[in-house]
């Protein structure tokens, strides 16, 4: 027996994950310690629901990172995914067509993103600083900087029905994140594709001397992640039965901040999606704990900074334990 | 030899005319004519949309090309650069919402140093060169939301409990007046106030923040947002959880009116953006046109507290422009007749 369970622990301590499930751990307790109310059933589910506001965006950014790149636009594209579809909706378009629109148009964003970079020789994170203004903008002018309401007939359809409910007590967004991050995970890891994105990320040179056509994953992974985007804006339009040109603003820093305290390098060569979803609960237990704790608008940003950095170095500690036991 | 004298003679024909050039820049229209006006907001939403039309509608009205612009994330540097731009592009007056006040001062000093007259919209610009200030005293308006909310509390036989109160942007003056107002409102009853939980201006972050607001407080009476997209997203909070807080806030969005009328929220207070646009533009197209001095000192646009006695009073012009304009032309007739005549002195926390 002792043989087995030594190298189940052995397995689990070799998940790249383990370092961030330990922070996460850690600040459950934390919370669970310290407020009466976090660890019920509402709350956790208040908690998973507010991560997936921008869980799908950090597990798309974890394939631009891994690549090499970054998308700073996601946060826009969201918006403006978010307040077209609205619009359409409004004008009377079929709902299932709007949605299906509103998803191509945040895979065009994308695509457009990845074009530019590779058309105009620029690196990504430039053009989507560019980008991030142009679709913000397009969010103002099509919604003239008002939120706008879904009429009964949208409301009442079936798609966005489902797109904003629960199931099983669990809200549609977080079944979205959790299917999402099953889908990314084995795609990253286990098919030629994340391979070759890994590869790409860590050494561009030489996965172009071995012919892997770099152009063709950076349009691929810009685009996955402008659809992420875009189905963002989407779950968050049928929640909130309104779109808003506000919606997804600084979601871009806490996409890249959840993959990164997930484990995805900085640099490129290697993420983890599923690490991206813990890094983005990390950050949604934080701002969910503090307020159960009482701590109010001053006090709160500062401990957050705090607490973020404090899980990623628990994060960095659990990883080089190993290193030092050999 | 040649090329030199060639690079030269560009240049000596080129300088004499950057004075000429900087002068074309500014000058003005004065006197009759279509008057330039430019009008500078602290930020793009809902609420500076009506700003926006207030001040467009005005022009319409008073034949002067109104430029109004402002930064798309109320970045206050941004604004401040749009602010130059306009006296750069020579127009005959400018009316700004100065957020925050004090980074106004030393703009507004140089725009009217060039001889460009400046007036205040929303916010104001404390021992700033702004001639006057259009707009609604935020800490009343806190005291009148608390007055109100207290009344129906206790009509409700709800004499304490806890209020939660959240401000999307913790540290803009506005919405510390409105607190420290509402504070002031509240005083003397035995119900505990909270300092304001950051709930963001993101509009899903909003909606999550007060989900964790309202969790977190026992004995929970009532919540209330200091922006304006607060109430629509505690409406939603409170329908989905089944909660019997009270809800209260600001501004007159049509689904902060919709959660009103259908009893979820219960008061908010508007402050007639539209006027916070018409007015300035007026005031400065009279001043410049007609000659006549121009406005000193704080025009209230007045503030209006909308429950569910009188929302119905006041939905149709808020979602109808039609409606807004004609109610609003009606509303200037009686109540802004003279504008000069209306001036009073800033309130106490906005003088320098």
């Amino acid at each position: 027996m002792e043989p087995e369970a030594a190298s189940g622990w052995r397995r689990l301590g070799r998940l790249e994950e383990t370092g961030v499930l330990c922070a996460l751990g850690a600040l459950v307790l934390f919370f669970s310690l310290t407020t009466e109310t976090f660890l019920g059933r509402t709350n956790l589910i208040q908690v998973a629901r507010q991560a997936s506001d921008y869980g799908l965006l950090a597990m798309a950014m974890v394939f631009v990172l891994t690549l090499g790149e970054v998308d700073l636009s996601v946060g826009s594209v969201m918006a403006l995914v978010n307040v077209a579809t609205a619009v359409a909706l409004r004008e009377g378009v079929p709902v299932v067509l709007a949605a299906a629109l509103g998803l191509a148009a945040g895979a065009a964003c994308g695509l457009a993103n990845g074009a530019l970079s590779v058309v105009l020789r620029i690196p990504s994170i430039i053009v989507t600083l560019g980008t991030m203004s142009v679709f913000r903008g397009l969010a103002l002018v099509i919604s003239k900087a008002t939120p706008i309401g879904l009429g009964d007939a949208a409301r009442e359809s079936a798609l966005l029905r489902s797109l904003g409910r629960e199931y099983f007590h669990v809200p549609a967004s977080v079944v979205a994140m959790l299917i999402a991050g099953i889908l990314g995970h084995v795609v990253l890891q286990r098919t030629v594709f994340g391979r070759r994105v890994q590869a790409i990320g860590s050494n561009l040179q030489a996965a172009r001397f071995s012919g892997i056509r770099i152009v063709r994953y950076r349009l691929a992974v810009m685009t996955l992640s402008g659809a992420a985007a875009g189905a963002a804006g989407l779950l968050a339009l049928a929640f909130l039965e309104a779109g808003n040109p506000t919606t997804g603003e600084t979601f871009e820093l806490l996409a890249i901040a959840s993959a990164v305290i997930g484990g995805t390098a900085l640099g490129g060569g290697s993420g983890s999606v599923p690490g991206a979803a813990l890094g983005a609960l990390i950050l949604a237990v934080i701002s969910n704990g503090l307020v159960l704790l009482g701590l109010t608008a001053y006090w709160s940003k500062i401990v957050t900074g705090a607490m973020i950095v404090a899980a990623v170095a628990v994060d960095y500690l659990v990883k080089k334990l190993p290193q030092r036991e050999r | 030899m040649r090329r030199t004298r060639f690079r030269r003679r560009p240049c000596l024909v080129l300088a004499p005319c950057l004075p000429l050039l900087v002068l074309a820049g500014c000058q003005r229209e004065v006197g009759p004519g279509r008057l330039k006006i430019g009008f500078v907001l602290h930020g793009l939403n809902d609420f500076t949309q009506v700003i926006a039309k207030g001040a467009e509608d005005a022009g319409r009205d008073l034949d002067a090309d109104v430029e109004v612009t402002g930064p798309a994330g109320f970045v206050h540097e941004q604004a401040i650069a749009m602010f130059e731009a306009m006296a750069q592009k020579g127009k005959a007056g400018i009316a700004v919402v100065p957020q925050p006040g004090a980074v106004w001062v030393v703009p507004i000093r140089h725009a009217a140093a060039a001889g460009i007259p400046v007036v205040t919209a929303n916010v104001t610009s404390p021992g700033s060169a702004a001639s006057a200030w259009f707009g609604q005293d935020e800490r009343r308006s806190g005291v009148l939301l608390a007055r109100e909310l207290r009344s129906i509390l206790e009509a409700e036989g709800k004499l304490e409990g806890s209020i939660a109160v959240g401000s999307c942007a913790p540290g803009i003056e506005v919405l510390a007046s409105r607190y420290e107002g509402f504070r002031e409102g509240m005083e003397g009853s035995r119900y505990e106030l909270t300092e304001p939980f950051d709930v963001t201006a993101e509009n899903t972050r909003n909606y999550g923040a007060w989900e964790n607001v309202v969790s977190s407080q026992k004995d929970l009476v009532a919540a209330v947002g200091l922006c304006s997209l607060d109430i629509p997203n505690l409406a939603k909070v409170k329908v989905r959880s089944g909660g019997k807080w009270l809800i209260a806030g600001y501004d007159l969005n049509v689904e902060t009116l919709d959660a009103i009328r259908a009893g979820t929220a219960q008061v908010t207070v508007g402050q007639h953006p539209y006027l916070q646009g018409y007015l300035p533009v007026r005031a400065l197209v009279e001043h410049l046109r007609e000659g006549k001095p121009l406005v000193k000192g704080w025009i209230d646009a007045g503030t209006e507290v909308v429950t569910k006695a009188n929302v119905d009073s006041v939905y149709e012009r808020e979602v109808d422009e039609d409606a807004e304009t004609r109610w609003y032309a009606a509303h200037r007739a009686e109540r802004f007749a003279d504008l000069s005549a209306l001036a009073k002195p800033f309130p106490r926390e906005k003088k320098p």
